[in-house]
Protein backbone atom coordinates (compact mmCIF):
# COMPACT_ATOMS: atom_id res chain seq x y z
CA UNK A 1 0.00 0.00 0.00
CA UNK A 2 2.71 2.20 0.74
CA UNK A 3 5.31 3.31 -1.94
CA UNK A 4 7.83 3.16 1.16
CA UNK A 5 7.45 -0.62 1.14
CA UNK A 6 10.46 -2.13 2.88
CA UNK A 7 9.65 -5.18 0.63
CA UNK A 8 11.54 -3.33 -1.51
CA UNK A 9 15.69 -4.61 -1.57
CA UNK A 10 16.83 -0.88 -1.44
CA UNK A 11 14.56 -0.03 1.17
CA UNK A 12 15.39 -3.16 3.26
CA UNK A 13 19.11 -2.82 2.84
CA UNK A 14 18.81 0.51 4.37
CA UNK A 15 17.29 -0.16 7.38
CA UNK A 16 19.88 -3.49 8.06
CA UNK A 17 22.56 -0.95 7.78
CA UNK A 18 20.82 1.15 10.12
CA UNK A 19 20.23 -1.30 12.58
CA UNK A 20 21.60 -4.40 12.61
CA UNK A 21 24.77 -3.37 14.10
CA UNK A 22 22.91 -1.74 17.42
CA UNK A 23 20.53 -4.86 17.15
CA UNK A 24 23.84 -7.05 17.16
CA UNK A 25 25.36 -5.20 20.30
CA UNK A 26 22.05 -5.67 21.94
CA UNK A 27 22.04 -9.80 21.71
CA UNK A 28 25.79 -9.87 22.23
CA UNK A 29 24.94 -8.12 25.88
CA UNK A 30 22.02 -10.31 26.50
CA UNK A 31 23.15 -13.97 25.21
CA UNK A 32 27.04 -13.57 24.83
CA UNK A 33 29.02 -14.53 22.61
CA UNK A 34 28.77 -18.18 22.33
CA UNK A 35 24.86 -18.00 21.75
CA UNK A 36 25.95 -16.11 17.97
CA UNK A 37 24.40 -12.90 17.84
CA UNK A 38 25.13 -12.38 14.22
CA UNK A 39 23.21 -15.30 13.02
CA UNK A 40 20.49 -14.19 15.89
CA UNK A 41 20.30 -11.15 13.84
CA UNK A 42 19.98 -12.51 10.47
CA UNK A 43 17.37 -14.34 12.04
CA UNK A 44 15.43 -11.39 13.20
CA UNK A 45 15.89 -9.45 9.82
CA UNK A 46 14.62 -12.45 7.55
CA UNK A 47 11.57 -12.30 10.06
CA UNK A 48 11.45 -8.64 9.00
CA UNK A 49 11.48 -10.07 5.37
CA UNK A 50 9.13 -12.15 5.90
CA UNK A 51 6.41 -10.01 6.94
CA UNK A 52 7.63 -6.95 5.00
CA UNK A 53 4.91 -6.02 3.74
CA UNK A 54 2.98 -5.46 7.09
CA UNK A 55 5.34 -3.26 8.55
CA UNK A 56 5.50 0.30 7.81
CA UNK A 57 9.36 1.60 7.73
CA UNK A 58 9.43 3.49 10.72
CA UNK A 59 8.26 -0.10 12.97
CA UNK A 60 10.63 -2.30 11.37
CA UNK A 61 13.30 -1.15 14.34
CA UNK A 62 10.43 -1.77 17.65
CA UNK A 63 9.85 -4.83 15.66
CA UNK A 64 13.45 -5.97 15.26
CA UNK A 65 13.89 -5.50 18.66
CA UNK A 66 10.68 -7.62 19.91
CA UNK A 67 11.57 -10.25 17.84
CA UNK A 68 14.85 -10.30 19.31
CA UNK A 69 13.52 -10.24 22.81
CA UNK A 70 11.10 -13.21 21.96
CA UNK A 71 13.86 -15.28 20.41
CA UNK A 72 13.44 -18.24 22.60
CA UNK A 73 16.67 -19.75 21.99
CA UNK A 74 16.61 -23.76 22.10
CA UNK A 75 17.04 -24.50 25.24
CA UNK A 76 18.84 -27.70 24.98
CA UNK A 77 21.39 -26.06 22.49
CA UNK A 78 21.69 -23.03 24.21
CA UNK A 79 25.03 -21.87 25.91
CA UNK A 80 26.01 -20.60 28.42
CA UNK A 81 26.24 -16.50 28.67
CA UNK A 82 29.78 -15.56 27.56
CA UNK A 83 31.73 -12.51 27.23
CA UNK A 84 35.13 -11.43 26.15
CA UNK A 85 37.03 -8.48 27.08
CA UNK A 86 40.12 -6.71 25.57
CA UNK A 87 42.86 -6.35 27.79
CA UNK A 88 44.88 -4.40 25.38
CA UNK A 89 43.90 -0.82 26.11
CA UNK A 90 44.67 -0.93 29.74
CA UNK A 91 47.85 -2.52 29.42
CA UNK A 92 48.97 0.10 26.47
CA UNK A 93 49.09 3.15 28.48
CA UNK A 94 50.73 2.22 31.31
CA UNK A 95 54.27 0.41 30.39
CA UNK A 96 55.80 0.65 33.70
CA UNK A 97 53.37 -2.25 35.22
CA UNK A 98 54.96 -4.98 37.53
CA UNK A 99 54.38 -7.84 36.43
CA UNK A 100 52.34 -8.59 39.49
CA UNK A 101 50.53 -5.26 38.83
CA UNK A 102 49.45 -7.00 35.30
CA UNK A 103 48.68 -10.33 37.55
CA UNK A 104 46.40 -8.63 40.02
CA UNK A 105 44.74 -6.50 37.16
CA UNK A 106 44.35 -10.00 35.33
CA UNK A 107 42.61 -11.38 38.36
CA UNK A 108 40.44 -8.42 38.69
CA UNK A 109 38.92 -9.02 34.31
CA UNK A 110 38.57 -12.19 35.23
CA UNK A 111 36.49 -11.99 38.48
CA UNK A 112 34.33 -9.01 36.63
CA UNK A 113 33.69 -11.32 33.50
CA UNK A 114 32.21 -13.78 36.09
CA UNK A 115 30.40 -11.21 37.53
CA UNK A 116 28.63 -10.08 34.36
CA UNK A 117 28.75 -13.61 33.46
CA UNK A 118 26.38 -14.35 36.45
CA UNK A 119 24.08 -11.52 36.26
CA UNK A 120 20.53 -12.16 35.04
CA UNK A 121 19.70 -11.53 31.46
CA UNK A 122 17.65 -8.47 31.90
CA UNK A 123 20.47 -7.15 34.48
CA UNK A 124 23.09 -7.78 32.18
CA UNK A 125 21.47 -6.21 29.28
CA UNK A 126 20.82 -3.36 30.45
CA UNK A 127 23.79 -2.52 32.24
CA UNK A 128 25.94 -3.05 29.32
CA UNK A 129 23.88 -0.93 26.95
CA UNK A 130 24.04 2.00 29.82
CA UNK A 131 27.48 1.69 30.80
CA UNK A 132 29.51 0.48 26.99
CA UNK A 133 26.83 1.57 24.83
CA UNK A 134 25.89 4.51 26.91
CA UNK A 135 22.53 4.56 25.84
CA UNK A 136 20.18 6.49 27.92
CA UNK A 137 17.75 4.81 30.37
CA UNK A 138 14.57 5.37 28.31
CA UNK A 139 16.10 4.06 25.11
CA UNK A 140 17.01 1.22 27.01
CA UNK A 141 13.55 0.83 28.19
CA UNK A 142 12.04 0.87 24.65
CA UNK A 143 14.46 -1.46 23.42
CA UNK A 144 13.21 -4.12 26.34
CA UNK A 145 9.76 -2.68 26.13
CA UNK A 146 9.96 -2.26 29.99
CA UNK A 147 9.51 0.86 32.24
CA UNK A 148 11.95 3.17 32.78
CA UNK A 149 11.98 2.71 36.47
CA UNK A 150 12.73 -1.12 35.70
CA UNK A 151 15.67 -0.52 33.59
CA UNK A 152 17.13 2.05 36.23
CA UNK A 153 16.31 -0.82 39.17
CA UNK A 154 18.03 -3.32 36.63
CA UNK A 155 21.25 -1.31 36.34
CA UNK A 156 21.74 -0.31 40.00
CA UNK A 157 20.99 -4.32 41.11
CA UNK A 158 23.58 -5.33 38.35
CA UNK A 159 25.68 -2.73 39.51
CA UNK A 160 25.93 -3.65 43.14
CA UNK A 161 26.16 -7.33 42.34
CA UNK A 162 29.60 -6.41 40.56
CA UNK A 163 30.93 -4.30 43.26
CA UNK A 164 30.54 -7.23 45.98
CA UNK A 165 32.06 -9.48 42.99
CA UNK A 166 34.98 -7.51 42.67
CA UNK A 167 35.27 -6.84 45.93
CA UNK A 168 35.90 -10.10 47.00
CA UNK A 169 39.71 -11.28 47.65
CA UNK B 1 23.50 11.26 51.84
CA UNK B 2 25.15 7.42 51.95
CA UNK B 3 27.04 5.84 49.30
CA UNK B 4 24.43 4.08 47.58
CA UNK B 5 22.40 7.18 47.45
CA UNK B 6 25.59 8.80 45.86
CA UNK B 7 25.91 5.81 43.36
CA UNK B 8 22.46 5.77 42.50
CA UNK B 9 22.55 9.30 41.58
CA UNK B 10 25.31 8.86 39.56
CA UNK B 11 24.25 6.33 37.68
CA UNK B 12 21.09 8.55 36.87
CA UNK B 13 23.31 11.24 36.10
CA UNK B 14 21.24 13.54 38.84
CA UNK B 15 24.60 14.43 41.09
CA UNK B 16 24.79 18.50 41.66
CA UNK B 17 27.99 19.59 40.65
CA UNK B 18 28.55 20.25 44.05
CA UNK B 19 27.79 16.34 45.31
CA UNK B 20 29.93 15.10 42.76
CA UNK B 21 33.44 17.21 43.56
CA UNK B 22 32.24 15.58 47.09
CA UNK B 23 31.67 11.86 45.95
CA UNK B 24 34.72 11.89 43.86
CA UNK B 25 37.51 12.31 46.27
CA UNK B 26 35.96 9.10 47.85
CA UNK B 27 37.48 5.51 48.00
CA UNK B 28 33.77 4.50 46.85
CA UNK B 29 33.98 6.06 44.01
CA UNK B 30 37.81 5.24 42.83
CA UNK B 31 36.44 1.63 42.97
CA UNK B 32 33.44 2.58 41.04
CA UNK B 33 35.21 4.21 38.49
CA UNK B 34 37.69 1.35 37.97
CA UNK B 35 35.02 -1.40 38.23
CA UNK B 36 33.02 0.94 35.36
CA UNK B 37 36.19 1.85 32.69
CA UNK B 38 36.85 -1.97 33.01
CA UNK B 39 33.43 -2.94 32.40
CA UNK B 40 34.17 -0.96 28.62
CA UNK B 41 36.81 -3.83 28.13
CA UNK B 42 33.37 -5.95 27.45
CA UNK B 43 32.55 -4.06 24.41
CA UNK B 44 30.37 -6.24 22.06
CA UNK B 45 33.25 -7.52 19.29
CA UNK B 46 33.04 -5.88 15.81
CA UNK B 47 30.29 -6.37 13.47
CA UNK B 48 30.91 -6.17 9.66
CA UNK B 49 27.66 -4.68 8.42
CA UNK B 50 28.15 -4.68 4.77
CA UNK B 51 29.20 -8.61 5.20
CA UNK B 52 26.73 -9.46 6.90
CA UNK B 53 24.35 -7.58 4.57
CA UNK B 54 25.53 -9.75 2.04
CA UNK B 55 25.05 -12.88 3.92
CA UNK B 56 21.70 -11.97 4.78
CA UNK B 57 20.82 -11.75 0.97
CA UNK B 58 22.60 -14.89 -0.11
CA UNK B 59 20.50 -16.64 2.66
CA UNK B 60 17.09 -14.82 1.18
CA UNK B 61 17.25 -15.24 -2.36
CA UNK B 62 18.72 -19.15 -1.67
CA UNK B 63 15.02 -19.36 0.41
CA UNK B 64 13.74 -18.30 -2.60
CA UNK B 65 11.36 -16.21 -3.58
CA UNK B 66 8.77 -16.68 -1.46
CA UNK B 67 4.91 -16.62 -2.45
CA UNK B 68 3.62 -14.45 0.12
CA UNK B 69 0.09 -15.19 0.41
CA UNK B 70 -1.79 -12.05 3.12
CA UNK B 71 -4.73 -14.67 4.02
CA UNK B 72 -6.47 -11.58 5.00
CA UNK B 73 -6.69 -10.09 1.82
CA UNK B 74 -7.39 -13.31 0.06
CA UNK B 75 -10.41 -13.80 2.17
CA UNK B 76 -11.48 -10.40 1.55
CA UNK B 77 -11.65 -11.12 -1.97
CA UNK B 78 -13.13 -15.00 -1.75
CA UNK B 79 -15.75 -12.72 0.59
CA UNK B 80 -16.48 -10.15 -2.36
CA UNK B 81 -17.02 -12.75 -4.89
CA UNK B 82 -19.27 -14.86 -2.88
CA UNK B 83 -21.41 -11.53 -1.23
CA UNK B 84 -21.61 -10.55 -5.70
CA UNK B 85 -22.19 -14.25 -6.41
CA UNK B 86 -24.89 -14.70 -3.66
CA UNK B 87 -26.20 -11.25 -4.01
CA UNK B 88 -26.77 -11.77 -7.53
CA UNK B 89 -28.16 -14.83 -7.06
CA UNK B 90 -30.78 -13.57 -4.56
CA UNK B 91 -31.49 -10.96 -7.18
CA UNK B 92 -31.86 -13.17 -10.03
CA UNK B 93 -33.89 -15.23 -8.44
CA UNK B 94 -36.33 -12.83 -6.82
CA UNK B 95 -37.65 -12.30 -10.71
CA UNK B 96 -37.61 -15.78 -11.55
CA UNK B 97 -40.54 -18.03 -11.12
CA UNK B 98 -40.60 -19.93 -8.04
CA UNK B 99 -41.51 -23.33 -8.41
CA UNK B 100 -42.00 -26.12 -5.95
CA UNK B 101 -42.74 -29.69 -6.34
CA UNK B 102 -43.35 -32.63 -4.96
CA UNK B 103 -42.65 -36.37 -5.59
CA UNK B 104 -45.06 -39.61 -4.89
CA UNK B 105 -45.62 -40.15 -1.51
CA UNK B 106 -44.79 -36.86 -0.75
CA UNK B 107 -46.25 -33.50 0.51
CA UNK B 108 -45.16 -30.10 1.14
CA UNK B 109 -46.35 -27.29 2.83
CA UNK B 110 -45.41 -23.47 0.53
CA UNK B 111 -45.75 -20.42 2.91
CA UNK B 112 -46.57 -17.78 -0.05
CA UNK B 113 -44.75 -13.99 0.13
CA UNK B 114 -48.54 -12.73 2.01
CA UNK B 115 -48.26 -15.18 4.00
CA UNK B 116 -51.17 -17.33 2.95
CA UNK B 117 -50.47 -20.96 2.56
CA UNK B 118 -50.35 -23.77 0.31
CA UNK B 119 -50.31 -27.39 1.00
CA UNK B 120 -48.99 -29.61 -1.88
CA UNK B 121 -50.26 -33.25 -1.93
CA UNK B 122 -48.19 -36.25 -3.97
CA UNK B 123 -46.70 -35.12 -7.53
CA UNK B 124 -47.87 -31.86 -7.51
CA UNK B 125 -46.47 -28.77 -8.61
CA UNK B 126 -46.66 -24.96 -7.99
CA UNK B 127 -45.05 -22.06 -10.07
CA UNK B 128 -45.38 -18.51 -9.21
CA UNK B 129 -43.62 -14.71 -8.77
CA UNK B 130 -42.43 -13.76 -5.52
CA UNK B 131 -41.81 -10.11 -7.21
CA UNK B 132 -45.00 -7.68 -6.73
CA UNK B 133 -46.66 -10.66 -5.48
CA UNK B 134 -49.28 -8.63 -3.53
CA UNK B 135 -50.72 -6.67 -6.34
CA UNK B 136 -50.37 -9.73 -8.27
CA UNK B 137 -51.33 -13.05 -6.30
CA UNK B 138 -51.76 -15.82 -8.97
CA UNK B 139 -50.12 -18.81 -9.67
CA UNK B 140 -50.25 -22.47 -11.72
CA UNK B 141 -50.87 -25.29 -10.36
CA UNK B 142 -50.03 -29.24 -11.59
CA UNK B 143 -51.61 -31.68 -9.47
CA UNK B 144 -53.34 -31.23 -6.20
CA UNK B 145 -52.97 -28.71 -3.49
CA UNK B 146 -55.25 -27.47 -0.71
CA UNK B 147 -55.26 -23.13 0.05
CA UNK B 148 -55.39 -21.13 2.82
CA UNK B 149 -55.95 -17.31 1.20
CA UNK B 150 -55.04 -14.22 3.37
CA UNK B 151 -57.68 -11.56 2.36
CA UNK B 152 -56.10 -9.39 -0.13
CA UNK B 153 -56.63 -8.70 -3.94
CA UNK B 154 -57.79 -11.46 -6.22
CA UNK B 155 -56.14 -14.79 -5.84
CA UNK B 156 -55.97 -16.83 -9.25
CA UNK B 157 -55.08 -20.18 -9.20
CA UNK B 158 -54.60 -21.42 -12.96
CA UNK B 159 -54.72 -25.10 -13.98
CA UNK B 160 -54.86 -26.64 -17.71
CA UNK B 161 -59.04 -27.23 -16.64
CA UNK B 162 -59.63 -23.43 -16.08
CA UNK B 163 -58.70 -21.05 -13.22
CA UNK B 164 -59.87 -20.50 -9.99
CA UNK B 165 -60.68 -16.89 -8.28
CA UNK B 166 -60.76 -15.98 -4.38
CA UNK B 167 -60.74 -13.40 -2.51
CA UNK B 168 -59.43 -15.13 0.75
CA UNK B 169 -61.03 -18.44 1.52
CA UNK B 170 -59.88 -22.62 2.03
CA UNK B 171 -59.95 -24.37 -0.84
CA UNK B 172 -58.79 -27.32 -2.18
CA UNK B 173 -57.72 -27.83 -6.32
CA UNK B 174 -57.31 -31.03 -7.73
CA UNK B 175 -56.27 -31.29 -11.38
CA UNK B 176 -55.33 -34.83 -12.17
CA UNK B 177 -55.84 -35.57 -16.11
CA UNK B 178 -59.26 -35.43 -17.34
CA UNK B 179 -60.26 -34.90 -14.01
CA UNK B 180 -60.71 -31.46 -11.81
CA UNK B 181 -62.04 -30.40 -8.87
CA UNK B 182 -62.66 -27.77 -6.69
CA UNK B 183 -63.75 -28.01 -2.89
CA UNK B 184 -64.59 -24.75 -0.89
CA UNK B 185 -64.10 -24.78 2.72
CA UNK B 186 -64.42 -21.40 3.37
CA UNK B 187 -65.77 -17.88 1.67
CA UNK B 188 -66.68 -17.78 -1.97
CA UNK B 189 -64.37 -19.24 -4.99
CA UNK B 190 -64.58 -18.67 -8.81
CA UNK B 191 -64.11 -21.28 -11.13
CA UNK B 192 -63.86 -20.59 -14.62
CA UNK B 193 -63.59 -23.30 -17.24
CA UNK B 194 -63.51 -23.03 -20.92
CA UNK B 195 -67.07 -24.11 -20.34
CA UNK B 196 -68.44 -22.04 -17.74
CA UNK B 197 -68.18 -19.82 -14.91
CA UNK B 198 -69.74 -21.00 -11.57
CA UNK B 199 -69.47 -19.57 -8.04
CA UNK B 200 -68.87 -21.83 -5.27
CA UNK B 201 -69.72 -21.29 -1.32
CA UNK B 202 -68.71 -22.40 1.35
CA UNK B 203 -69.01 -26.31 1.79
CA UNK B 204 -69.56 -27.17 -2.18
CA UNK B 205 -67.81 -29.01 -4.16
CA UNK B 206 -67.22 -29.17 -7.97
CA UNK B 207 -66.26 -31.39 -10.04
CA UNK B 208 -65.20 -32.12 -14.16
CA UNK B 209 -65.16 -35.26 -15.18
CA UNK B 210 -65.53 -36.06 -19.21
CA UNK B 211 -67.23 -32.94 -19.71
CA UNK B 212 -69.43 -33.33 -17.05
CA UNK B 213 -69.71 -30.69 -14.26
CA UNK B 214 -71.23 -32.21 -10.88
CA UNK B 215 -71.85 -29.74 -8.34
CA UNK B 216 -72.31 -31.11 -4.39
CA UNK B 217 -72.72 -30.12 -1.10
CA UNK B 218 -70.87 -31.91 1.52
CA UNK B 219 -70.59 -32.30 5.15
CA UNK B 220 -68.76 -30.05 7.21
CA UNK B 221 -65.32 -30.19 7.41
CA UNK B 222 -62.27 -27.73 7.56
CA UNK B 223 -59.47 -29.42 5.41
CA UNK B 224 -59.43 -32.02 2.90
CA UNK B 225 -58.62 -35.40 3.92
CA UNK B 226 -55.15 -35.73 2.46
CA UNK B 227 -54.29 -33.54 5.04
CA UNK B 228 -55.00 -36.09 7.52
CA UNK B 229 -52.19 -38.61 5.75
CA UNK B 230 -55.66 -39.81 3.86
CA UNK B 231 -57.66 -39.74 0.59
CA UNK B 232 -61.00 -39.55 0.62
CA UNK B 233 -63.65 -40.17 -2.15
CA UNK B 234 -67.30 -39.80 -2.67
CA UNK B 235 -68.89 -40.83 -6.10
CA UNK B 236 -65.48 -40.76 -8.06
CA UNK B 237 -64.61 -43.29 -10.89
CA UNK B 238 -62.31 -45.88 -9.95
CA UNK B 239 -59.39 -45.01 -12.11
CA UNK B 240 -59.00 -41.59 -10.13
CA UNK B 241 -59.15 -43.75 -6.76
CA UNK B 242 -56.45 -46.16 -8.52
CA UNK B 243 -54.39 -43.25 -9.78
CA UNK B 244 -54.29 -41.58 -6.14
CA UNK B 245 -52.88 -44.98 -4.70
CA UNK B 246 -50.04 -44.70 -7.43
CA UNK B 247 -49.37 -40.93 -6.38
CA UNK B 248 -49.43 -41.89 -2.72
CA UNK B 249 -47.19 -45.15 -2.76
CA UNK B 250 -45.15 -44.55 -5.71
CA UNK B 251 -46.28 -48.16 -6.97
CA UNK B 252 -48.03 -49.39 -10.15
CA UNK B 253 -51.57 -50.56 -10.43
CA UNK B 254 -52.06 -53.42 -13.18
CA UNK B 255 -56.08 -53.92 -13.58
CA UNK B 256 -57.16 -57.08 -14.86
CA UNK B 257 -61.27 -57.78 -15.49
CA UNK B 258 -62.03 -55.01 -13.65
CA UNK B 259 -64.36 -52.11 -14.44
CA UNK B 260 -62.46 -49.19 -13.81
CA UNK B 261 -65.61 -46.02 -14.65
CA UNK B 262 -67.29 -47.79 -11.41
CA UNK B 263 -67.89 -44.97 -8.79
CA UNK B 264 -66.21 -45.58 -5.77
CA UNK B 265 -67.20 -43.76 -2.14
CA UNK B 266 -64.51 -44.24 0.54
CA UNK B 267 -61.01 -43.13 1.66
CA UNK B 268 -57.82 -44.88 2.05
CA UNK B 269 -54.66 -44.15 4.40
CA UNK B 270 -50.82 -42.93 3.27
CA UNK B 271 -49.89 -44.85 6.21
CA UNK B 272 -50.15 -48.53 5.53
CA UNK B 273 -50.27 -49.97 1.81
CA UNK B 274 -51.61 -53.14 2.65
CA UNK B 275 -54.85 -51.52 4.54
CA UNK B 276 -55.16 -48.85 1.92
CA UNK B 277 -55.23 -51.53 -0.73
CA UNK B 278 -58.03 -53.44 1.59
CA UNK B 279 -59.64 -50.55 1.65
CA UNK B 280 -60.08 -49.46 -2.07
CA UNK B 281 -60.66 -53.59 -3.16
CA UNK B 282 -63.32 -54.82 -0.59
CA UNK B 283 -65.87 -52.55 -1.56
CA UNK B 284 -64.99 -52.96 -5.43
CA UNK B 285 -65.29 -56.94 -5.13
CA UNK B 286 -61.40 -56.67 -6.19
CA UNK B 287 -58.66 -58.93 -5.29
CA UNK B 288 -55.10 -57.78 -5.30
CA UNK B 289 -51.69 -59.44 -5.42
CA UNK B 290 -48.35 -58.22 -5.36
CA UNK B 291 -45.59 -59.39 -7.81
CA UNK B 292 -41.83 -59.49 -7.68
CA UNK B 293 -41.40 -56.39 -9.04
CA UNK B 294 -43.76 -54.73 -6.92
CA UNK B 295 -46.78 -54.16 -8.77
CA UNK B 296 -49.92 -54.58 -7.88
CA UNK B 297 -52.28 -56.76 -9.87
CA UNK B 298 -56.02 -56.23 -9.37
CA UNK B 299 -58.34 -58.59 -10.63
CA UNK B 300 -62.08 -58.14 -10.76
CA UNK B 301 -64.18 -61.23 -10.31
CA UNK B 302 -63.94 -64.42 -12.66
CA UNK B 303 -67.13 -65.21 -14.42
Amino acid sequence: MSGDNICKEERFNEIFRLYSRELHDFLYYKYGIDNNPKDLVQEAFLKLWDNCHKILPGKARSFLFTVANRLMLNELSRKKTALNYSSKESVKDQNSESPEYIMEEKEYMEKLKAGIENLTEEQRTAFLLNRIEGKRHQEIAEMLGISRKAVEKRIYTALRKLKEQVGKI
Amino acid sequence: MNTDQYIEKWLNGTLTEQERARFEKTDSFKELKKLSDSVRQFKAPDYDTEAELQRLNRDKSKRGKQIKIDWRRTLLKVAAMLTIVVGGYLIFSYYLPATVETSFAESKEVLLPDSSVVILNSVSKITYNKRRWDRNRNLELVGEAFFKVKKGSKFDVKTSAGTVSVLGTQFNVKQRKEFFEVVCYEGLVNVKTPVNDNELPAFYSIRFIDGEVIKSQFDNKFEPAWLDNESAFSSVPFHEVTSEFERQYEVEIVPQNVDMEVLFTGRFTHDDMILALKSITFPQNVTYRITEDQKIILSGEVE
